[in-house]
């Protein structure tokens, strides 16, 4: 559990990235991102992040400001200030009250879903 | 105070009925609630005998246990279970609303029936249950259950403050219900036939629309295919299942259910996206 927290890698809020993030572990975005995030762990976006890309990783939490497509093996939460405008796809979902997302969702737990 | 905190609560108004009407038999040692009012003592679960010994006058009346009668002899009332009151319990109040002029009060209590405050329409609030075919209207602010194999033949209208539908809806009949709507396993009803604010579909219903159907509320436990659409809470649970199309303000989805439809939902500030929905 510890060494999980150690390895996760987090981009600052005030850091603006243009281009493809990939990470092979967990990773915490607070700032902007305007390309790809790809992630072998979890994905957090947190409650100031604005990303406009594609989102893939095995879980996903948001809490920000996402324009593009989260595909995720495991599960994606969405907290009560996440803006999504996309398409989703994962084997677990969690919504809480005060969610904006617009888009298609393929969330099923009895189906296996890729990145 | 503190020791308040620590005891259990318990609905005053059952207290105090209880109270009354043993004062009013006689058989209390003490006419006084607040000799009655539940004391600091410790402890005091229904299984060791309920109330606590300070909330009872010096005269040794023994501690009451749930329905021990108080006082002697074989008419004694019997009283509830005796704990602290740590703030004041509003009585369960239900919404009825008058089918005539669209008013709506707020009930506690049972009654069978009420007048309107505002046009004196009577106003039933019995429960009405159907188990075979129904070929009259029904009109109650009370709870109106179609069971299984129940059958309400075309024509038929139901009006209700809360409706159960595990039974047939014909075509032509309609249901309106002015508070839950419950949807169970084998009802057989469209959307057309459905005038409900808040609706619920049970777990192991499956409900399939083919048109739209505006509510205000909905509870999924079951299967809901429809073009939904709702002013307020769409609420998800973990054993339900989601398709179709999903417009609404306010989302929420328990981890384990399943989430296949095109999603608009925004709050009161709606995003400018192509493809939404106008209100």
């Amino acid at each position: 559990m510890m060494s999980e927290e150690l390895r996760e890698s987090v981009i600052g809020e005030d850091v603006h990235i243009v281009g493809t993030v990939t990470s092979n572990g967990s990773l915490r975005l607070d700032g902007q991102l305007e390309g790809d995030l790809q992630c072998g762990g979890t994905a957090t976006l947190g409650p100031n992040s604005v990303v406009k890309g594609n989102i893939s990783a095995t879980s996903v939490n948001i809490e920000g400001r996402l324009e593009g497509n989260i595909v995720a093996s495991d599960k994606i939460a969405m907290g009560s200030t996440a803006v999504v405008n996309g398409d989703i796809r994962a084997r677990r979902l969690s919504v809480e009250d005060g969610v904006t997302f617009v888009g298609r969702s393929d969330v099923n737990p009895n189906a296996g879903t890729q990145i | 105070m503190a020791d308040f905190k620590k005891a259990k609560m318990l609905d005053p108004y059952s207290l105090m009925r209880a109270i009354a009407r043993s004062a009013q038999d006689g058989e209390a040692a003490h006419g006084d609630p607040a000799a009655v009012r539940p004391g600091a003592g410790p402890g005091g679960d229904e299984g060791t005998g309920g109330a606590h010994a300070g909330g009872w006058s010096s005269a040794g009346t023994p501690r009451a246990t749930p329905r021990t009668k108080v006082g002697v002899g074989p008419g004694a009332v019997p009283m509830p279970a005796i704990g602290a009151i740590g703030k004041t319990i509003q009585p369960t109040r239900r919404t009825i609303r008058c089918f005539e002029c669209g008013y709506e009060f707020q009930l506690s209590g049972t009654v069978g029936a009420i007048y309107c405050s505002r046009c004196r329409a009577r106003i039933e609030l019995g429960d009405v249950t159907v188990t075979g075919e129904q070929r009259e209207d029904i009109r109650t602010g009370g709870t109106v259950h179609v069971k299984p194999g129940g059958v309400v033949k075309a024509g038929v209208r139901i009006m209700a403050g809360n409706i159960i539908l595990e039974g047939t809806l014909e075509p032509g009949a309609s249901v309106t219900c002015t508070q839950w709507l419950e949807i169970g396993p084998g009802a057989v009803v469209s959307a057309r036939q459905l005038d409900t604010r808040k609706l619920r579909v049970a777990k192991g219903a499956e409900v399939r629309f083919s048109g739209k159907l505006a509510v205000q509320h909905v509870e999924i436990h079951g299967l809901l295919e429809a073009d939904l659409e709702a002013e307020g809470l769409i609420s998800l649970r973990a054993d339900g299942i989601l398709r179709g199309t999903v417009r609404g303000s306010h989302l929420q989805v328990e981890e384990g259910a399943t989430l296949e439809a095109r999603m608009f939902i925004w709050g009161p500030e709606r995003p400018d996206v192509p493809g939404g929905s106008g209100r």
